[in-house]
């Protein structure tokens, strides 16, 4: 106020206390940019658990033909190598605990069900 | 023709305890009675009426012998089974039920009659035999 000239006034006015003040601010700005850098990684993580999901809910093939074996992320190398009708049907059998109506019959029906 | 029951206990809790109790029904020869009961009792998904309490419940009707019966729901005998058939499902690609394989083939939904004699037809006698 004091020192300046009467009549005219400039259109902004900047008051500087001290140059720490515009130091400070490029040092957050930096301080901001590598914690954002070296930070994503761990933000990445924490919201990892919702991927598996994810996968899982994804329909892997919109062919109805292949769509039972069709590999998913998480394919275990038993499911990973069925690669034909007989294959696939060998494995439900294996891993099925019950089973009605004849043993030998050509006809194999396995349902996958929820009793809810 | 055979039929076979593939667990997919994917609603929740209940589900997987059903179908823990289906398979401990299966120790005492009852595996596909306690199927059905469970069939013609559902009321709603998660709201109790498959609770451990009401499983043991339905094999007391059913006049098994519920000691053994109990001990085994409440041992977890079946989980890891019950657990496994489910992973191996959601490997294969099911995302709903009913999913049917018939003979390998998927048969996706609650298809009509028609529909599965047509597809066991076209196994019995394809129209074009592969190699």
């Amino acid at each position: 106020m004091t020192d300046q000239p009467k009549g005219e006034k400039p259109a902004l006015t900047v008051i500087i206390q001290s140059w720490w003040t515009p130091a400070l601010v490029v040092v957050a700005l930096v301080v901001g940019l590598l914690a954002g850098y070296f930070g994503h990684p761990l933000l990445a993580k924490d919201s990892q658990p919702t991927q598996p999901v994810a996968v899982v809910n994804t329909p892997v093939s919109t062919d109805p033909a292949s769509q039972l074996t069709s590999p998913t992320a998480t394919v275990n190398p038993t499911v990973a190598a069925i690669d034909s009708t007989e294959k696939l049907m060998a494995y439900l059998v294996e891993n099925t605990t019950h089973f009605k109506g004849d043993p030998n019959a050509k006809v194999t029906i396995i349902e996958f069900s929820d009793y809810q | 023709m055979r039929f076979g029951y593939f667990n997919f206990a994917f609603l929740g809790e209940e589900s997987q305890w059903s179908a823990e109790a289906a398979e401990c029904a299966g120790d005492q020869d009852a595996y596909w009675e306690f199927h059905d009961y469970l069939f013609s009792h559902q009321s709603g998904e998660n709201g109790g009426a498959f609770s451990k309490d009401n499983l043991k419940g339905f094999a007391a009707s059913m006049k098994l012998d519920t000691k053994a019966f109990n001990t085994c729901i409440d041992s977890g005998k079946y989980a890891q089974l019950v657990q496994d058939q489910t992973n191996i499902g959601r490997q294969l690609g099911v995302s709903s039920t009913p999913t049917f394989a018939v003979n390998g083939k998927p048969v996706v939904g609650a298809q009509s009659f028609d529909t599965f004699k047509a597809t066991i037809e076209g196994l019995l006698n394809p129209p074009t035999p592969t190699p």
